[in-house]
């Protein structure tokens, strides 16, 4: 199947590492930025979180790392020699919770005048950008999404290409109401593990830079296929059977042949138990997977791009590193797990959310 | 190809708040399973009921989407939830409701009523969201990829009328047909921007009977400088803070009264967007 769009740049801010090097590099060597967060007005048990940057949490923020991301992608599709400009561009941004930190500040002392999901006008604005600018809240699946709408702009001609950032920073309301549902794991996220108990929130931000494969810049990465599916059944939990999981999987594997995978891999019970059967079935037992929320956290509306980015450095590294000192697995997980392959070809990531978003997209590398 | 607005659903009151409730949830959902939902919820799930959707849907399930937006959920939700967190804990939280910090779920409800197995998306552009749920449903009717779309808007809160309305779009046959542009124009103001607005804009403003509504009670001055006179002499729509509902409304009452209308929109840093409404034949 001939790719649907070209990717001519990518950045990324995360907990193991900022600039797409460096991310990768932390990646590898399981750098996690772990820390409790500081904000004197969050009472709950669990208060660690994968933090990007060293600061008071209350004054971090998702529109921030979402220009830096978005700063280091334009670059390197200009490097890449895209004609594109600021102009030209459109903006998709996926957030599950935008500038939340801004207006948690708000409640308990500093005033602001920041909105919610102003995330996508602030960095649109920071960039000069003069195309169609949008705001998706898919939740965990949030930047996946958006994605999906970046290519419907782009076989519309609204834009001639678009940036898509997913963005993500801390929320003590989010942070809190994981809390209350039990669904945060103390020891951390571990992702496939027999043991595992939940997830860790992470902060963090990518960008792409998408453009249509008559593009004349050099592609880093193309994205040959996506789907997209709602189980339209439990608000938080997956459907048991996993029919729409399933449907749009056999979609994309069937049309793009991958040869790894970057799972949703939160460390829940249910995703991990249902996304590994899933996978394991339909994509193949020799697959290679990489699970990246045990290093960088799940970093909520930007994980699903955070997943795409992994990919590319997958792609281009020609490896998939050796997973951390983990284990035991789950049965249908363990042979895909552990130790570093070189087996590397198109990668199929995933991202599901709550309200039973589910996504699922392949990337492939450079022509 | 064209996209049209088939019918539209409208339910509004005045803000809770303000003493007698308009609403009664259990007179449009029944009273098995929606007294624990937000009231946000509950009136999205109506609006849609109100729709009368259900043979109407004859698509597959997964040919079915479902668009979402609203400019006051997440802040109303947030804003519950973390008095509780500060004054007491997250142990505190209502479980039935700790799930609502999540904006996605919104429209979940309508998805389970509806059986809708295509993309449910949830817009949350300040300003413009509701433009951009038209025109994201219409993209993807148009690229063949569902066959019916839902767009639901809600608002909650604050001191302006609450609600929630249901659009039904469909690929051709009979209802409004919808036309849009969208752009952003930055602080600086950059000559591509400009030049978008100049380009995109007219055409949506174009003819005798055109109706205006404008919702630029945000709108900084750098946009508002650069628009065409007779935007600006449009019927303004009360919508403070971003609230799409105002112009959810007003859409669907041009729709139901066949009016020739443009809605124009913007956020406060300078994303804008149009919507032209066209009624077909009948």
């Amino acid at each position: 199947m001939p790719p649907i769009a070209k990717i001519t740049g990518a950045g990324v801010v995360a907990s193991c590492g900022r600039g797409r090097a460096d991310f990768w590099r932390g990646l590898c060597a399981h750098r996690t930025g772990r820390a409790a967060v500081d904000d004197p007005d969050l009472h709950a048990e669990v208060r660690d979180m994968h933090l990007v940057e060293d600061a008071p949490c209350l004054e971090h923020s998702a529109a921030r790392y979402g220009v830096e991301a978005a700063r280091e992608a334009l670059a390197e599709a200009k490097a890449a020699g895209s004609r594109v400009t600021c102009g030209d561009l459109g903006l998709v941004v996926g957030t599950g919770m935008g500038e939340a930190t801004s207006l948690d500040r708000a409640r308990a002392s500093t005033p602001t005048d920041k909105r919610m999901f102003e995330t996508a006008d602030l960095i649109a604005d920071a960039l000069g950008l003069s195309g169609p600018v949008l705001s998706t809240s898919n939740a965990c699946a949030a930047s996946a999404y958006a994605v999906g709408l970046a290519l419907d702009i782009l076989a519309a001609g609204e834009a001639s290409a678009v940036l898509v950032t997913g963005a993500e920073a801390y929320s003590r309301v989010a942070l809190a109401a994981f809390n209350r549902m039990l669904a945060l794991d103390p020891a951390g996220a571990r992702p496939f593990e027999l043991e595992r108990a939940g997830t860790l929130f992470g902060e963090g931000a990518g960008a792409l830079v998408l453009e249509p494969e008559s593009s004349s810049a050099t592609a880093l990465g193309s994205l040959i296929t996506a789907d997209f599916s709602c189980d339209a059944d439990h608000i938080t939990a997956p459907e048991q059977a996993g029919v729409q999981i399933r449907r749009i999987l056999q979609t994309v594997v069937g049309q793009a042949a991958p040869r790894a995978a970057v799972p949703h891999a939160t460390g829940t019970q249910l995703n991990d138990e249902l996304e590994a059967a899933i996978l394991h079935e339909v994509a193949g037992e020799d697959l290679p997977w990489l699970s990246i929320k045990d290093t960088i956290g799940h970093a909520g509306g930007a994980s699903g791009i955070l997943g795409i980015i992994a990919a590319l450095a997958m792609l281009e590294a020609g490896e998939r590193p050796e997973h951390g000192p983990h284990g035991p697995w789950l049965d249908t997980a363990s042979t895909h797990l552990g130790e570093r392959t070189t087996a590397v070809g198109p990668v199929v990531v995933s991202a599901y959310a709550f309200g039973g978003n589910n996504a699922s997209l392949v990337i492939g590398g450079a022509a | 190809m064209t996209i049209v607005i088939e019918r539209a659903a409208v339910l509004s009151g005045p803000p809770s708040g303000e003493g007698s409730d308009w609403f009664d949830p259990r007179a449009h959902l029944g009273r098995r399973g929606t007294a624990l939902l937000p009231r946000a919820v509950q009136l999205t799930a109506a609006a849609a009921a109100q729709l009368n959707v259900s043979g109407a849907l004859a698509c597959e399930s997964h040919r079915r989407e479902l668009w979402a937006c609203t400019a006051s959920f997440a802040e109303h939700m947030h804003d519950e939830m973390d008095a509780v967190v500060r004054a007491e804990s997250a142990e505190a939280l209502s479980p039935a409701r700790a799930p609502y910090f999540s904006v996605n779920l919104l429209p979940a409800r309508v998805a389970q009523d509806y059986k809708i197995h295509g993309r449910v998306v949830t817009i949350t552009t300040p300003g413009t969201g509701l433009v951009d749920a038209c025109a994201s449903a219409a993209l993807s009717l148009g690229s063949g990829r569902c066959d019916t779309a839902l767009v639901v808007t809600t608002d909650v809160g604050g001191e302006v009328a609450e609600g929630s309305v249901a659009l039904m779009l469909h690929p051709e046959g009979r209802g409004t047909h919808l036309t849009w542009a969208r752009g952003f124009l930055p602080q600086a103001v950059t000559m591509r921007g400009f030049e978008r607005l100049e380009r995109l804009l007219p055409p949506l403003l174009a003819g005798p009977d055109v109706s205006l509504l404008t919702a630029l009670e945000d709108a900084p001055r750098h946009l508002i400088e650069a628009l065409p006179d007779e935007l600006t002499e449009g019927r303004p729509l009360n919508a403070p803070n971003g609230r799409l509902l105002p112009q959810a409304i007003a859409v669907a009452e041009a729709c139901q009264q066949r009016r020739t209308t443009t809605l124009f929109c913007c956020s406060r840093f300078g994303a804008w967007a149009a919507l032209r409404l066209d009624p077909g034949a009948l």
